[in-house]
């Protein structure tokens, strides 16, 4: 791993080091520090958050040519990121104190996000391809991949796009990372655990290879149609059953199998500058359902008034390694119109509604104590706007969420005010929420925040950002948390 | 209980509508104001704009507004001299770039208006932002009205008369682009800087315009834009860098236009309300896991058992005895998988799920009663499934589980 950091950073020298080529070079970083606490809902144990993450990004583009000049074209990106949480204690980090310790926690893991080749206008302006880890956002979801894809759009009718590689897998404790993470499995390197030990904990150091395509429609302007297939097998050895046998240990399973197989569709149309529609629809051919599929209809009343109305419709889906796919989870359906309104050019105003509802196949079933409800619904209603002057910026924003599990009535305004032609930004936040949890009343809670806030970002030179946050609840008490960044960039 | 949130309701709502009274007080009246370009940050689209003033022109940000110093009364010059565009825009077959001052200079006007134009000044018109070549164009054959239409009918000249990007679409976009080897890459008129398009200017913010369709930037987007990105992907990278859809998908930061101030408290309730939209950003495993561990909330991690650190669901009458409700947990775990997940392992559900073979309580055990989680249905789902992937049947039945005769 540190011989492809050392690699990255080499590559990094030798691109910026040579400005004088034909090639735009541009480097981009940020300092981001975060000190927060917080106590559980039953006081200790409290977690303590002392956060530092360095991202840097590189890119380098038309090393081989250039798009304006209808020539191929070749650029080359990569961004990384170090996030430390100093916070961590040593007690969870070590597998023999089993009352503390959580699997894979690292104090500083450092993430390659994404670093690839790519290049378009080949082979007569049809073949474009990527090289490396990237990243893919499709119907089928947001995904990563070590790995290779090349696109074919001959005549600019179609694009057909294949790749093949390795799931760029593992999430990393209490971060967001780039890396892929199926839901319902928890996997990571077991080495230095026992046998027994947190079963939970599925091996994964074995490459996940991964196959996928698409066919994407080009050629009719304004209409817009997309297929997509992917499949990723596993091939780890795992714990099944997370009990001891008759011989005192873990069964275990090695064959190569499906991790995830997916396929999905879409397809959109603009009416002229009247409306827009698309659809999608998502089929896990694992679990032999359809498990996502989608709706949306923007139409412009005039210049100054649009209407929305979205629909979806989401099963939750689990790799095909996790026992939750089918405990009889049920899909939820979503559906939202909204209405906005420039009201000047200066002022914006939108309006939102709507209902979700989970259905489950259980709902006629009835108890002798009544019926088991298999359904709740949640109401939604919004309103937002938007005051833009020169230099200020006045947003509200009153969002209502009522239903069966729970309540949630959050008021958010935002103020900012530039200075000196936009170098300094001081800033304000107020939030006052109130939120209600149906399971557990005694959760029930208000919450009043404000923030205040200063971004100093000269012209030509590193952007500097500070934000002090104080929450008072009267279930959590007071809360603080400070944030300061630094953005720099080059050129 | 009931009234107090709906004045609580009713109270964020007056005091979101009375701001903007007190706001609308100061504000200086500019309603209509469509000329010139919108305060920084805003949506610079060209479509709202051009609404405004009756017709459709191209947005300021990329070709600055600007009026000629003299009508250019091109119905004159067309029909009664009968003079060609050539005639008075001798540069634009050579032109290469779109700098270039291609509006007739004060020399050629003085050659038929020698008197009427001697002390005019010609104001040429700002640099616009794109990248274009009248020579390119020119040499494939591509005559004057192509693009800027039939300008004889008309007097005036201007910014406004600027060919909108739906012209250039017409051979930039689709098979066409490839018929006349035009290229449909955003990236050959519009000035990019590291294989992106600027979008960011001191006057404000280019966002695509509502002839680009369901992509038009309004204020929703936030919401919308997913959809957007799963199917139009490409389109999207012409103007944003991968690393921006880090910055909140992947983010070191909170990003605020998602969640308001002290999410921590209220992302529980929204997440059984809307679980499916957290694991766009999330991690349900790693992310939501490990932190509930540390905090204490799921009974694997520290003080993980009720005896340290008291009940987290309900009490068992609701939460685990019959009669079942809409609070017993069968029903909540069916409904909210996606939450289940973020405190709980296998383990937990295999304690009373597992059959007995495995070592699990099974059918009859401590609870007395059948103990399948399975739909109703179950047996036809997952034939077939057990071949592609075995392990989640092996959790809680044996190999050579009857049970699993139907699943071969």
């Amino acid at each position: 791993m540190s011989r492809a950091f050392a690699a990255v950073g080499v590559f990094f020298g030798l691109c910026v080091a040579e400005p004088a080529r034909a090639y735009e070079a541009h480097v981009d970083g940020q300092s981001v520090l975060q000190l927060y606490a917080f106590e559980g809902y039953y006081g200790a144990p409290s977690v303590s958050r002392q956060r530092l993450t360095h991202t840097l990004g590189l890119d380098v583009v038309d090393l081989a040519g250039s798009a304006w000049n209808n020539e191929p074209w070749i650029n080359v990106r990569v961004r990384m990121r170090m996030d430390a949480d100093y916070g961590i204690s040593p007690a969870e980090q070590d597998p023999s104190n089993t009352d503390y310790f959580i699997p894979g926690l690292k104090t500083a893991p450092v993430d390659v996000m994404f670093a690839y080749v790519e290049g378009g206008g080949w082979l007569h302006n049809t073949t474009g391809f990527r090289l490396g880890r990237q990243t893919f956002f499709d119907e089928l979801g947001w995904w990563s991949l070590d790995g290779a894809r090349v696109a074919f759009s001959p005549g600019h009718l179609f694009e057909l796009a294949g790749y093949a590689g390795f799931e760029q897998r593992g999430g990393v404790p209490l971060l967001s990372t780039s890396r892929f993470e199926s839901a319902g499995v928890f996997r990571g390197d077991r080495a230095g655990f026992g046998a027994t030990q947190w079963p939970g904990y599925l091996q994964s150091t074995s490459l996940a290879p991964a196959l996928g395509g698409s066919l994407a429609l080009l050629a009719i302007p304004h209409l817009r149609a997309r297929i997509d297939y992917r499949r990723v097998s596993e091939r780890d050895q795992v714990v099944t059953s997370p009990f001891l046998d008759a011989q005192g240990q873990l069964a275990t399973e090695s064959r190569s199998r499906v991790s995830t197989e997916r396929a999905g569709f879409s397809l959109g149309y603009d009416f002229g500058r009247a409306a827009s529609a698309d659809g999608s629809a998502v089929y896990d051919l694992y679990r032999s359902k359809l498990i996502e599929h989608r709706a949306s209809v923007i139409g412009h009343l005039s210049e100054n008034v649009r209407v929305y109305a979205n629909y979806r419709y989401r099963l939750p889906t689990f790799d095909a390694d996790s026992i939750f796919n089918w405990f009889g989870a049920v899909g939820s359906t979503d559906v939202r119109p909204r209405l906005e309104v420039d009201v000047r050019h200066d002022w914006s105003l939108g309006v939102s509604g709507g209902v979700r509802w989970y259905q489950s196949p259980w709902s006629s079933a009835t108890t002798a104590a009544g019926t088991e409800r298999g359904y709740e619904r949640d109401f939604i209603g919004g309103v937002d706007s938007t005051w833009r002057e020169r230099a200020l910026v006045l947003r509200l924003a009153d969002t209502a969420e009522v239903g069966d599990a729970g309540d949630r009535f959050v008021g958010d305004a935002y103020l900012g005010y530039s200075l000196y032609g936009g170098t300094l930004t001081p800033s304000a936040i107020l939030t006052l929420a109130r939120w209600r949890d149906h399971l557990r009343s005694d959760f029930n809670s208000s919450v009043f925040t404000y923030v205040l806030g200063c971004r100093f970002a000269p012209v030509g030179a590193p952007r500097f950002g500070v934000d002090w946050e104080h929450s008072l609840s009267d279930v959590s008490g007071q809360r603080f948390r400070v944030v300061a960044s630094v953005d720099v960039r080059w050129p | 209980m009931k009234t107090r949130n709906v004045a609580f309701a009713v109270w964020v709502t007056a005091m979101t509508l009375a701001l903007f009274a007190l706001a609308g007080n100061d504000r200086p009246g500019k309603s209509g104001d469509s000329a010139g370009v919108r305060p920084r940050e805003r949506p610079s689209n060209a479509e709202p704009l051009a609404s405004k003033v009756g017709k459709a022109r191209p947005s300021p940000l990329v070709v600055p507004a600007w009026q000629p110093s003299l009508p250019a009364a091109h119905l004159v010059h067309a029909e009664e001299t009968k003079l060609g565009c050539i005639d008075c825009h001798s540069n634009a077959k050579s032109s290469n770039a779109s700098r270039d001052w291609l509006g007739p200079s004060r020399d050629r006007c003085v050659e038929c208006h020698e008197q009427r134009f001697a002390n005019i000044q010609v104001k040429a018109a700002p640099n616009p932002r794109l990248r274009f070549s009248h020579q390119r164009h020119a040499a494939k054959g591509i005559v004057c009205e192509t693009c800027h239409g039939n300008v004889n009918e008309r007097q005036d000249a201007g910014s406004e008369r600027q060919p909108l990007m739906a012209v250039c679409l017409r051979c930039h976009s689709g098979t066409r682009a490839a018929q006349l080897k035009a290229g449909s890459d955003c990236r050959l008129c519009h000035v990019s800087q590291g294989g992106i398009i600027q979008t960011r200017f001191k006057e404000g913010l280019l966002l695509p315009s509502r002839s680009l369709g369901s992509i038009e930037h309004t204020g929703n987007w936030l919401y919308r834009h997913a959809e957007a990105a799963m199917n139009q992907g490409s389109l999207c990278l012409a103007c944003h860098k991968e690393s921006e859809c880090f910055s909140c998908h992947n983010s070191s930061l909170r990003p605020r236009s998602i969640h308001p101030s002290d999410w921590l408290s209220l992302h529980g309730v929204s997440a059984r309300q809307d679980g499916g939209g957290c694991v766009s950003c999330h991690r349900s495993q790693s992310e939501c896991l490990t932190c509930h561990l540390r905090a204490g909330l799921s009974p694997s991690g520290p003080r993980g058992t009720e005896a340290a650190r008291g009940r987290f669901h309900p009490p068992p009458s609701v939460w685990t005895d019959r009669p079942r409700t809409g609070r017993h947990h069968a029903v909540q775990a069916r409904l909210h998988m996606d939450e289940c997940v973020s405190c709980h392992q296998e383990r937990d559900c295999a304690a009373c799920h597992a059959t007995a073979a495995v070592g699990g309580p099974g059918i009859g055990g401590p609870f007395g009663r059948g103990m399948s989680p399975h739909p109703p249905g179950f047996l036809a789902q997952c034939r077939g499934v057990m071949s592609r992937n075995p392990r989640p049947c092996l959790v809680c039945h044996r190999a050579d589980d009857p049970a699993l005769v139907g699943c071969r």
